[in-house]
């Protein structure tokens, strides 16, 4: 299932938007794909992509774990 | 629906047998409130009285599948919940509780007062909406605890006994700590 997650300013607490909805639509053909380099640019139909993402210092902790949407509390929109 | 609505909707199923109780006890008949009805055997009455809170609650049964979607899966390496425990028993005393009020309860304006307390707290308490109703309709409810150890209440057709087969591909959020397995 699909999750939107949100993430409020000043706030470490992350909230569920919206389940089960398609956002953003996964092309089907991710091939040229090139690893991200700054300064690089790219061609019509190319791609960066950054391998190992997971063990990247910049991956967020919340998607090394098994992602469970009910732990998140709804955002509500008063937030 | 907005969803307060539904809540009430819940804390109106969850607390309207008590009226019904209330109205078995006084012995009054459909005939005392609508003078048209035909003065019919009190049994049929009472059976109507029972009537409104289950068909509420079916109502309310078919309105979840519009609720906001969640899921609560198993992935490789990682189950779906660590912890399972059946609270089908925990409502009991707290219903029960609501029984002794109606059948105690000596006047109707006194019902009114109460029954307005009552459903003003299981409204604004909303971790729980324990109705049993969703029992006769094959409904069980646990309480589960996920790999973060966010202890949450399930309202599920499902027997669940081992924490590593549970898993809910589709949960439909009531508040952030009740769902209900519901597609």
């Amino acid at each position: 299932m699909d999750h939107l997650i949100a993430k409020l300013k000043g706030q470490e607490t992350l909230f569920k938007v919206i389940s089960d909805n398609e956002i953003f639509e996964v092309p089907l053909d991710l091939g040229n794909a090139y690893i991200y380099t700054p300064g690089d640019i790219l061609e019509e139909n190319e791609w960066f992509c950054i391998d190992d993402f997971s063990n990247q210092n910049y991956c967020p902790g919340y998607l090394k774990t098994a992602f469970t949407s009910t732990d998140l509390a709804q955002i509500i929109p008063s937030q | 629906m907005p969803i307060f609505l539904y809540r009430l909707l819940l804390t109106f199923n969850a607390t309207s047998l008590l009226i019904a109780v209330y109205f078995v006890k006084t012995q009054e008949t459909l005939h005392t409130f609508f003078q048209r009805f035909p003065n019919i055997s009190r049994f049929y009455s009472y059976v109507f009285y029972f009537l409104i809170p289950v068909v509420s609650t079916l109502l309310s049964l078919y309105l979840a599948k519009f609720l906001g979607s969640d899921s609560l899966e198993k992935t490789t390496g990682s189950p779906a919940v660590i912890a399972v425990e059946q609270a089908n028993n925990a409502y009991l005393p707290s219903y029960l509780g609501y029984f002794f009020v109606a059948l105690s309860v000596p006047y109707c304006d006194t019902l009114i007062y109460v029954f307005a307390i009552l459903f003003l707290f299981t409204y604004l308490s909303q971790t729980l909406y324990f109705n049993p109703l969703f029992l006769i309709f094959g409904y069980k409810f646990y309480y589960l605890t996920t790999p973060s150890n966010v202890k949450i209440f399930v309202i599920t057709k499902k027997n669940l006994r081992n924490p590593d087969n549970a898993n809910f591909p589709v949960l439909k959020r009531i508040n952030d700590f009740t769902f209900i397995d519901r597609k």
